[in-house]
């Protein structure tokens, strides 16, 4: 990256915390490798909020464990570059990622009941963090395990450091991943459906608690989730990912109301608030498909109520339809798709 | 905690019941008849019948195994039939060595098994790992006896390194205690380690699937605490539940191999009694592997409360 190249306009913007270009990850399969990532491209900055929405399967999490140096074995990334406040994560040592992980970049997982060891108390898995990355002894490790457990609302602090997981609530573990995770003060927090598995009530106070970290640590948070409700809530910015690809990013509240994606709008006619004119609930027809068949063409195409002869002919790729909106819809201009109005 | 070691103590009665009863039947049930022996060569009917009637062999089963239980409430386990020594004492001769034999085994396949099973687990798939595989099944497809033949071939016959017979007392010499009892530990640990191998292989593979194994790695912690303490704690809580029933097994395969390597345990102790129908000996003995056994078991569930806390809870 050279300063003379005009694409880049981060000549007056702060440097990103966390910057994606041309990302292609493939799994290995049964019949060679599948893509399950394409062309994926973002910026996060220091106190940004990036949401990652989509289906189950669209590739949020695949995303989300590039960033981490993460992904299964079986994954090969063809091309593209991560870069963590500037150091590069594509292809780098093993080393590199250990040190980065847990104290520059950290990751709340989507599944609260597992992602906890059984066999150790919670004050020890949030202390061995800073213990590895700031050289903490045990005792100072200790405290600031308490102290963690206090910042993330846990009462009794003092206490609960030596309880074992199976002694939370969901909702409570779900606290205790987040105390794991920022117990370093990373910069950046990959939040990956956090409360998906979570009932109502506790969601919502557990955003709050996210939102308030977020402001105390200037993080940059990449929120992951399927529920464009708690986008709505959160979010600076949203990506919206269809088959492994970015099919729409704009502003959070540019991207609500005027979404240049059919698929966007599909996914906005169907949050649980919005009902059509019968009173049901709407859904997209159809499910995205699987890797390994994607139509010719737009992926969305088979699916879309929009849909014309060029939709399946050229894969469209996704370009600047207005400053700080991009979309991959060919037709984006000529349609009038529906928002929401908040 | 002291819950559990009560309701095991307390499980050992019935237990112990049950197994004396069923030895006691099954050794009436083999032909053959201790006063024959005991009267001797020339023995006239009338002096068997009589010598039959001192021992109350002519007494119905049932009456001579409740006059057993009696005895053995009063703290009596009864004189040997034969050698005229109380079968309690005899026991408590023995039992170190039995005992010794079997703590070294355990050690050796925990020795074994710990590292070949953490090298197996975590390159699942490689080639250290089919290897490891392959030797495990050797190890379990082996018998003793030929196991016993080549370790003394090579380690007290063609290099005379080890003693190949004998036993001597940990108190009279530890080092002459442990040479003595090298091989014989070899011999009976190896099907336990490379069971326990198998074991601690497949745990492992399981655990560094889990999602708390991806958190291990996401904290940036070293793949030496990834698996060392992350992964080892939860795959070894299976391992000891092997272990405590390689503790059976391995106080039944000692007997066998207290044969071949001449040590004087409850094994050959055993043998004797049962080949002269010694009753007395015979469940004394039992009385005391059905105890190790518990209390192995015992130590086991202890331990696997410390690696499973939510076992420890309840
Ligand atoms: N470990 C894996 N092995 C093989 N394929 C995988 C693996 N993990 C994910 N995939 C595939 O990669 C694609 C993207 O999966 P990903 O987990 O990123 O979806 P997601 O958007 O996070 O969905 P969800 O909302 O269900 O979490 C899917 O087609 C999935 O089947
Ligand atoms: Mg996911």
């Amino acid at each position: 990256m050279t300063a003379s190249e005009p694409t880049l306009a981060g000549a007056d913007r702060r440097s990103p915390v966390l910057s994606i270009e041309n990302l292609t990850v493939e799994l290995a399969g049964e019949h060679g490798h599948v893509r399950v990532l394409d062309d994926v491209n973002f910026e996060i900055g220091a106190r940004e909020t990036l949401g990652l929405v989509g289906e189950s399967g669209s590739g949020k999490t695949i995303t989300a464990l590039s960033v981490m140096g993460l992904l299964p074995k079986s994954a090969r990334i063809p091309s593209g570059s991560i870069e963590m406040e500037g150091e590069q994560i594509v292809g780098c040592p093993l080393s590199d990622l250990q040190r980065l992980r847990g104290s520059r970049m950290a990751m709340v997982f989507q599944e609260p009941m597992t992602s906890l060891n059984p066999a150790f108390t919670v004050g020890d898995q949030i202390g061995e963090t800073v213990r590895r990355h700031r050289g903490a002894s045990r005792r100072a490790a200790r405290a600031r395990a308490v102290e963690m457990l206090d910042l993330v609302g846990i009462p009794n602090a003092a206490r609960r450091v030596r309880s074992y997981p199976h002694e939370f609530s969901g909702g409570m573990r779900q606290r205790v991943m987040m105390a794991i995770a920022l117990a370093c003060e990373p910069a950046l927090l990959i939040a990956d459906e956090p409360t998906t598995a979570l009932d109502v009530t506790i969601q919502a106070q557990l955003l709050d608690l996210l939102r308030d970290l977020q402001d105390q640590l200037d993080l940059a948070l990449l929120f992951i989730t399927h529920d464009l409700g708690v986008v709505a809530d959160i979010c600076d910015r949203v990506m919206v990912m269809y088959a492994g690809q970015v099919i729409e990013g704009a502003d959070a509240e540019t991207l609500f109301e005027h979404p240049e994606h059919p698929y966007t709008e599909g996914l906005l006619r169907a949050m649980p608030h919005i009902e059509t004119r019968s009173g049901e609930l709407f859904s997209i027809p159809g499910s995205p498909p699987a890797p390994l068949d994607r139509p010719p063409g737009c992926a969305f195409n088979p699916r879309c109520g929009y849909a014309e002869p060029t939709c399946t002919a050229d894969a469209p790729p996704l370009r600047s339809i207005e400053p700080n909106h991009t979309t991959r819809c060919l037709l984006a201009e000529k349609l009038r798709l529906q928002g929401v109005q908040e | 905690m002291t819950r559990l070691v009560v309701r095991r103590l307390l499980s050992l009665i019935p237990l112990l019941l049950i197994v004396t009863f069923l030895t006691f039947s099954l050794i009436l049930l083999v032909p053959g008849d201790p006063a024959v022996t005991l009267a001797g060569d020339n023995a006239t009917p009338e002096q068997i019948d009589a010598t039959r009637e001192r021992l109350g062999l002519n007494d119905p089963m049932l009456v001579q195994y409740g006059k057993w239980v009696g005895d053995v409430l009063t703290g009596d386990l009864g004189t040997s039939l034969y050698r005229n020594e109380q079968v309690s004492e005899t026991i408590i001769d023995r039992l170190p060595v039995t005992l010794s034999l079997t703590f070294l085994a355990l050690v050796v396949a925990l020795v074994v098994a710990i590292p070949a099973g953490l090298i197996a687990g975590t390159r699942a798939g490689r080639a250290s790992d089919k290897v490891a595989t392959v030797a495990a099944s050797v190890g379990v497809a082996t018998p003793s006896f030929l196991l016993a033949l080549i370790l003394l071939l090579f380690f007290a016959i063609w290099n005379p390194w080890l003693p190949a017979t004998g036993y001597v007392a940990l108190e009279d010499s530890p080092w002459e205690w442990f040479r003595h009892l090298v091989l014989p530990a070899i011999t009976l640990g190896t099907a336990a380690a490379a069971e326990m191998t198998r074991q601690l292989r497949s745990s492992l593979v399981d655990v560094l699937k889990q999602d708390y194994i991806r958190t291990a790695w996401s904290k940036g912690l070293a793949s030496r605490v990834v698996v060392g303490k992350h992964a080892l704690k939860n795959a070894a809580a299976p391992m000891l539940t092997v272990a405590g029933l390689q503790v059976t097994v391995l106080l039944g395969g000692s007997i066998i191999v207290e044969q071949i390597f001449g040590l004087p345990g409850l094994g050959q102790l055993v043998i004797s009694a049962v080949n002269s129908r010694d009753l007395p000996m015979i469940q004394g003995v039992v009385v005391a592997s059905v105890i190790i056994a518990v209390l192995a078991n015992l130590v086991v569930d202890l331990l696997y409360g410390y690696l499973n806390p939510k076992v420890r809870a309840q």
